[in-house]
């Protein structure tokens, strides 16, 4: 069940959602917008596919509010729907993937943008020598926005030979769910992308400001100072991402 | 690490949970009830306690005096979850220590009527001390933190609320989930404990809340000395300085 607690028309919004992958680099980036932009929770989502969780609110010390498993966060000034994961998956999220579906469907979302990562030691030979980002695109954004990647100097996802070399597929080793939410959404016409990130478990935080830039480059969500500087807040839940510091009482 | 020259080992990731065995089939747990008993019509406060430690405590302290065992939840094979009609005031459900937490929103399903005809719910869990983030470490062997929903109101004042980025997962945390969702009156109680065994001490703040509870009934605990507290462990230090 996806539930609003606002009543806001969505139509030509740009949703963006983490898959849970390695290094969670995808929701570690959903993170950076939704802090960066102080994107409103509009939302929740209760599916049987997420191990539930629950705590106080990790973007606001002050805040009374509590975050979920999964919580929908938005911004108007950018027109941006953002959907935040913070536990992992306990079975195939065929059911959400379905309630998502028809959420975007019926709330006219005009894009949807999902952001993974992948295993580094699974990249090929081209993909060692040029930069660890990657994307797919359906036919509808390929035609609206090819050009602008074009522009940018942004790499497609390489397909490879299937393992029985007959057809060349395209793979996103450790990307979660990623490549099936977007062979769904592909199928039923909705404009979709994916953009990942190649890279190994530890500290994540770079790979996930890495992704957040690539994404900013094509939707300029985050603002700017003076000197042109990007404008990226970490959120203070961050603070003990590797646990507490060693005490004092070990030196 | 590799066991032979030559083995390819895949390296693990924190991201995926049974990444192998991710059931696609739905589960459903089954409500057996006792005798003539039915769902009641109206509960004023439900308790649900999750964690050996803290239904141990309830088990010990707050059953065993006339209550009814009102339906169990059955878990297959495993131990059964078990819902007491304590009075008319309080029905308690003590979680099954098997339950796995895969299945966790298919057993908030089945509690789903206890839980949208209570006027209050309580959630009750338990967590070592190990995983509480803070910058300062906790002092006390045992301590309470709490979490509401927008309408849930702490019978307690004085407990404090979880700080970020403490979470709490598990039953507990998806019964606060779902209220929180269906705009329901819930607050979460975690223990945070040094060790998985309660004495007289550790045991306090549970004694404050059940104290606390509307309708509770508190018998006077007895508790088993810990072969291995720290507390035993500080008397040794004592004694030492002591001969210095």
């Amino acid at each position: 069940m996806i539930k609003l607690t606002e009543d806001i028309d969505l139509t030509g919004y740009t949703l963006i959602i983490p898959s849970v992958a390695v290094g969670n680099v995808g929701q570690l980036a959903v993170d950076l917008f939704i802090s960066s932009l102080s994107a409103k929770r509009i939302g929740y989502v209760w599916d049987s596919a997420f191990i539930p969780i629950v705590g106080p609110d990790p973007y606001d010390e002050n805040s009374s509010a509590l975050c979920t498993a999964v919580d929908l966060f938005c911004s108007t000034d950018k027109r941006v729907l953002l959907i935040q994961i913070r536990s992992p998956l306990s079975k195939k999220p065929f059911l959400f993937f379905k309630k998502l579906q028809n959420f975007i469907t019926e709330k006219h979302v005009a894009k949807v943008i999902i952001l993974t990562s992948s295993y580094s030691h699974e990249k090929r030979d081209q993909q060692i020598r040029t930069i660890p980002l990657r994307y797919i695109a359906s036919p509808e954004i390929k035609s609206e926005f090819g050009a602008m990647f074009d522009s940018l100097n942004w790499t497609h996802l390489e397909s490879k030979i299937d393992e029985y070399g007959r057809s060349e597929v395209l793979a996103i080793p450790g990307g979660g769910f990623a490549k099936n939410l977007y062979d769904i959404f592909v199928e039923n016409h909705i404009p979709c992308a994916v953009l990942l990130r190649f890279c190994s478990e530890g500290d994540n935080i770079p790979d996930a400001m890495e992704l957040a830039n690539y994404l900013n480059q094509w939707l300029e969500l985050f603002s700017k100072d003076a000197s042109g500087n990007l404008l990226i807040r970490k959120p203070s839940s961050w603070r003990f991402l590797f646990g507490n510091d060693p005490p004092l009482e070990m030196f | 690490m590799a066991q032979i020259f030559g083995e390819i080992v895949e390296p693990e990731s924190r991201a995926f949970w049974d990444d192998d065995e991710l059931d696609a089939s739905q589960f459903q747990y089954q409500l057996r009830w006792s005798g003539d008993n039915v769902m009641p019509s109206s509960i004023k406060t439900f308790l649900i306690v999750e964690g050996s430690v803290v239904s141990d405590f309830t088990r010990m302290c707050s059953l065993g005096r006339g209550e009814n065992e009102i339906c169990i939840i059955e878990h297959g094979r495993f131990k059964a979850s078990n819902i007491y009609k304590i009075n008319n005031d309080l029905y308690t459900c003590l979680v099954s220590p098997d339950l796995d937490a895969k299945h966790s929103t298919e057993f908030i399903a089945t509690l789903t009527d206890f839980l949208l005809n209570a006027e209050k719910i309580i959630t009750l869990t338990c967590q070592h001390v190990s995983s509480y983030k803070s910058d300062v470490a906790p002092i006390l062997p045992s301590f309470l933190q709490s979490l509401s929903t927008k309408s849930g109101k702490s019978p307690l004042n004085d407990v404090e609320r979880v700080k970020q980025p403490n979470i709490v997962h598990g039953i507990a945390a998806g019964v606060m989930s779902y209220a929180e969702i269906f705009e329901l009156s819930a607050v979460l109680y975690v223990l945070y404990v040094e060790e998985f065994l309660l004495d007289s001490e550790t045991a306090m703040p549970l004694v404050k809340l059940f104290a606390a509870i509307p309708g509770s009934l508190l018998h006077d605990p007895v508790f088993k000395q810990s072969s291995f507290s720290s507390r035993v462990i500080d008397l040794y230090y004592n004694h030492l300085r002591t001969f210095k």
